[in-house]
């Protein structure tokens, strides 16, 4: 399949999810070049005019990119080409523009290639991120004027469905490219913020960048496989890589097939025991497919991103009008947004290095020393409640004193809101991620301030288990199946319950079908998890008895080991659900083992 | 001529909206605008040159309005710095 080439595995970053199979398209952008020239005085005439004419040119394709961005995709697309119309319109690069063309008398198309220059050296200079992907603004406008005043047409169509490799997008390649059949994208630069990235994400075409190499490695017609969700490119894929990807594509495919049955089943047991499946999200443009593929709304929104994109924290106005349009977006369903979890491996660029992020400076521990920036994000996730379908969860609490600090924050801050004559739901329910070991064992101390738990298993398996997951040497003992695991979340289940609140996952392994009756028998109540497995574990729910799924759980809780756990899952899904057990078995394979 | 010291009270400073909302407002004003930081001027009407300013977080500008709607620009544009640019 691979044509005996070997296979490459390039590590990049995630910029925008989903999985992409196909042949490359290496794409050089055709960089217009120029060449400095001494006009005559009838040249110098007709030259203002050309530069006039393709200024007004460039405003033109301008303009028609940043209207589909503003009718297809959502503010922030827009506003990236909405800023590049207002460079194309600077008084000061056009009186420059026009005083030197009189004075120098040289050719519009070097001066507008030299002035832009200088611009881009004032600029370069700067660290921030920000302020690089300025200069890739000002190259693309000035690319553009240049290649009008050359009166060459542009060539960014692909012909057939490619994954792009490129050194580096500009945001018109980005819109351009996905007007065809553009399957994905791959390139040596760029980062999660960079504007193409943004872009890539609202167009929801899966993107990989900073690989560094890939246009190096990669060639036109090589075979790749493009992981938006981990950030990886295949070359030259084994069979068994393909395989494993196809079967997850079409279980992608095959998903909204299944669900058009079963979005609007309830999702009960025979018996009429009933649990909520709700999906986690963290993007607002993730929302439309959420809403559409029968979820019970968010149980797990995730903030982050509004930071990360942006490189700091965002104010007050700018979170309430994302929570509010998200709130208003899922009405009736609810949401619950989770407050920022930064920190571990969500790196804040400007904080010191840790020898232990997972262990240190992270969630709600950087949050409370961070009360200016907590009770912001506390007052837009209040305001934005009015429609009482908002919940919030606070990540990373390990002690009732931390979580009576925060709450003493959120009276605090509703007090204020009062005061202002601002209104929030009242009602809103308040609740705590159970991650850390330590939350576990006091769940009935903390159960006695909250209305709901929901029980984060990638962290708590982690601290249970002292395993960094990232680390391959020990990657092995990552196992969620472990009777300590079990017992922690069967505890955190019934301290839950017998303090009235219901108790929800947001973890992986809430969507994962094996441990689906597991869950279902230890009495959970809601499951969180990413839209594209919700069919699996609807199907499994809707077809085994509340009774039977408490037997599977009883079975399982008195297995002394992860293997034996494992092993009657297994069998019993293999007896069970063969037509399931069939599809894992051949997704199995490798399904951690890319890397 | 008015000139106003301000500062940046918005915590991204004049990243891509507020360089984009600055620029256009000071656009429906016919005085000339211009802006100090650090003895580095531009001309306030400018989105290069307010970008090339890279000013962030409490750095202190240096305003210059002038011309027969300068009072109406000065309030226009000190508001928006005041308000933030509305990211308070």
């Amino acid at each position: 399949m691979n044509n005996g080439k070997q296979e490459i595995i390039l590590k990049g970053l995630p910029s925008s999810g989903g999985i992409a199979i196909g042949t490359a398209y290496l794409y050089h952008r055709e960089e217009v070049y120029v060449t400095e020239r001494i006009l005559t005085d009838e040249e110098l005439e007709a030259e203002l005019v050309l530069l006039d004419e393709a200024i007004e040119r460039s405003r033109h394709e301008v303009q028609k990119i940043a209207n589909f961005a503003h009718e297809k995709l959502n503010e922030e697309a827009a506003q990236i080409f909405e800023s590049q119309l207002l460079m194309l319109d600077d008084v000061e690069m056009r009186k420059a523009l026009d005083m030197r063309l009189r004075r120098e008398k040289k050719n519009a198309d070097f001066l507008v290639y030299d002035e832009l220059q200088k611009y881009k050296e004032l600029l370069g200079g700067a660290s921030d991120e920000l302020l690089r992907e300025r200069v890739v603004d000002l190259d693309e406008i000035g690319q553009r004027i240049m290649r009008n005043l050359q009166k060459k047409r542009l060539h960014s169509t692909v012909e057939g469905e490619h994954v792009i490799i490129a050194s580096q997008l500009t945001p018109s390649d980005t819109i351009l490219f996905s007007k065809n059949d553009v399957l994905g994208y791959a390139t040596d630069l760029g980062g999660i913020t960079s504007h193409a990235a943004i872009l890539s994400r609202s167009l929801k075409i899966p993107a990989v960048t900073a690989l560094h190499t890939v246009t190096a490695v990669v060639q036109t017609g090589d075979e790749v496989i493009l992981d938006g969700q981990r950030g990886l490119l295949i070359v030259n894929p084994t069979q068994d890589h393909r395989e494993e990807y196809e079967l997850k594509l079409r279980r992608i495919a095959n998903f909204e097939a299944e669900l058009k049955g079963l979005v609007d089943l309830p999702c009960e047991t025979p018996d009429n025991h009933k649990v909520e499946l709700s999906a986690n999200a963290e993007f607002i443009n993730e929302l439309e497919y959420v809403v559409t593929q029968g979820s019970k709304g968010i149980g797990l929104y995730r903030t982050e991103h509004l930071y990360i994109e942006k490189g700091d924290f965002p104010s007050e106005q700018e979170q309430y009008v994302e929570y509010s349009e998200i709130a208003h977006m899922l009405y009736p369903q609810q949401v619950i947004f989770r407050t920022f979890d930064i920190g571990g491996d969500k790196l804040l660029d400007t904080a010191v290095p840790e020898s232990n992020p997972f262990l240190g400076w992270r969630g709600i521990r950087m949050m409370l020393d961070k009360p200016e920036i907590f009770r912001q994000q506390l007052r837009a996730l209040l305001r934005a409640s009015t429609m009482k379908n908002i919940k919030i969860m606070f990540p990373m609490i390990s002690g009732l004193t931390e979580l009576l600090e925060v709450l003493e924050l959120l009276n605090d801050v509703k007090e204020e809101l009062r005061g202002e004559g601002m209104a929030f739901d009242e009602s809103m329910e308040i609740g705590l991620m159970i991650e850390v070991p330590s939350a576990v064992f006091i769940a009935d101390e903390l159960a006695k301030h909250v209305q709901f738990f929901s029980i984060g298993t990638n962290d708590l398996v982690q601290y249970l288990m002292a395993v960094d997951r990232n680390n391959e040497l020990i990657a092995d003992l990552y196992q969620e199946f472990h009777p300590a695991v079990l017992r922690a979340i069967k505890h955190t289940i019934d301290t839950g319950h017998a303090n009235g609140l219901w108790v929800g996952m947001c973890g992986e392994m809430a969507g994962n079908p094996l441990a689906t009756l597991l869950l279902l028998g230890m009495g959970l109540d809601e499951y969180s998890m990413v839209p594209s497995v919700i069919p699996e574990v609807k199907t499994i729910i809707r077809s085994t008895p509340f009774t039977e799924a408490k037997a599977v759980a009883d079975e399982a809780l008195s297995l002394s080991n992860s293997f034996d756990v494992r092993s009657f899952l297994y069998t019993y899904m293999r007896d069970h659900f063969p037509e399931l057990y069939a599809s894992w078995m051949t997704g199995e394979n490798g399904e951690n083992d890319v890397e | 001529m008015i000139e106003h010291q301000v500062t940046i009270k918005n915590r991204s400073g004049l990243h891509t909206r507020p360089a984009a909302a600055l620029v256009k407002t000071a656009a429906r004003f016919v005085s000339e605008f211009y802006i100090t930081k650090d003895d580095f001027e531009i001309n306030g009407k400018s989105i290069i040159g307010v970008m090339t300013l890279a000013a962030e977080q409490g750095a202190s500008l240096h305003l210059v309005f002038d011309g027969s709607d300068e009072e109406e620009m000065a309030n226009a544009i000190v508001g928006l710095f005041e308000d933030g640019f509305g990211e308070l």
